[in-house]
């Protein structure tokens, strides 16, 4: 196992080096083997298809154009893309947390249900991913990156660290805490999250 | 001591089942597992989550090729520019060779020498300050001493001096 990561890494850095080379294909190669990935990180922290684009492109122009400062002793290519991504992802959703909670503090009323409850979302409700998504959505920014760094990525704590920005111990409670936080709004077939959902809709 | 143990159990559980507990926590989960009910419905949900999120999650907002092709187009698009930017046969006006741009910086030097001078010029004509001046001019003191050349001394040894007498002045009268 440990043996065919470094051997992935390796093959990562080459085709690093050669794309800092000039060898265009080299980006394509980087671009195929993260996008996908990367891609469905962006969408489980902002549970939105159009900014998760957005985050995707953003991320891989700027890892694009800055490839020589990566450094592979550091970290490995994966660690530093879905650190771009996490950081953008954040930036993402404190901008909307900003527009949606000070709006309705000033005027006291209920915002409209976020993306994640949209119309169509009482459609595919029963749907079990849909299920998880929604109670992720429910989960804090930084539980939520936890939970789907370990679970989703399926990355070593170490690495979640090291994409977080925070000592190993604390991404360690972090995936503690979600798992538990989860626990209570997803019953063992997630049927009390669905009771949950009808009570309120 | 049930509580701590539930307690224990509850926290090291998600570590539990990742495998990522020493051997000793392990043994001891494992033990409080086989014998309280309560660490045992506690292992059975957190697992049965586990599960359901190791199942859903690496699917949840898998994307379709067609979206990831049409982004990497856009990622292209975008890095064009900066990969022509980067070229060394470029220079400070964009697109213009390197040569171009220097004739450009030479020809504004050029233009800009003489206005510098006449700038130069102006600010030494304006007028300075005022300032102390004639600090050395010898000048005739309104009042003469009494005792100058036009009276008579003598010392206490009986030496005497004459001063050439000035007519009519009060001391050339005196002396008369």
């Amino acid at each position: 196992m440990t043996q065919n990561r470094s051997q992935a890494r390796a093959e990562v850095d080459l085709i690093v080096a050669r794309a800092l080379n000039g060898d265009q294909a080299g980006y394509a190669e980087l671009y195929d083997r993260f996008a996908a990935s990367l891609y469905r990180l962006c969408y489980s922290l902002l549970m939105n298809e159009q900014d998760a684009e957005d985050i995707l492109q953003e991320a891989f122009l700027y890892a694009f154009k800055n490839l020589g400062r990566f450094d592979s002793r550091k970290a490995s290519l994966k660690t530093w893309l879905y650190t771009i991504a996490v950081s953008r992802c954040r930036n993402t959703y404190r901008r909307k947390r900003f527009l949606t909670v000070d709006i309705s503090q000033w005027f006291g009323f209920e915002l409209s249900a976020p993306s994640a409850d949209a119309p169509e979302a009482a459609v595919i409700r029963r749907d079990a991913s849909e299920t998880i998504e929604k109670a992720l959505a429910d989960l804090s920014p930084r539980l939520r990156e936890a939970i789907v760094l370990r679970y989703g990525q399926g990355m070593t704590y170490r690495e979640i660290s090291e994409v977080m920005g925070c000592p190993q111990k604390t991404a360690e409670s972090r995936v503690r805490l979600g798992h538990q936080r989860l626990r209570q709004s997803l019953q063992p077939d997630g049927r009390g999250l669905l009771e949950e959902l009808l009570k309120v809709h | 001591m049930i509580k701590f143990k539930h307690r224990y159990c509850q926290v090291h559980m998600a570590k539990y089942l990742s495998g990522d507990l020493s051997d000793v926590a392990r043994r001891r989960i494992a033990r409080f597992i086989d014998e309280c009910q309560d660490c045992y419905d506690e292992y059975l949900r957190q697992r049965e989550i586990r599960e359901q999120l190791q199942r859903n999650l690496p699917v949840l907002g898998r994307p379709d090729a067609q979206r990831l092709d049409s982004i990497w187009m856009s990622l292209q698009s975008e890095l064009a520019p900066a990969g022509a930017a980067k070229s060394p046969a470029t220079g400070l006006l964009g697109n213009a060779p390197m040569g171009q741009s220097l004739f450009m910086v030479l020809l504004a030097a050029i233009l800009l020498l003489p206005l510098s001078i006449g700038l130069q010029t102006s600010v030494a004509a304006i007028d300075l300050p005022p300032y102390p001046r004639l600090l050395n001019i010898e000048t005739t003191p309104a009042i003469r001493s009494r005792t100058a050349p036009s009276g008579a001394f003598s010392t206490q040894s009986g030496l005497s001096y004459q001063a050439p007498l000035l007519q009519n002045t009060p001391e050339a009268r005196f002396i008369q």
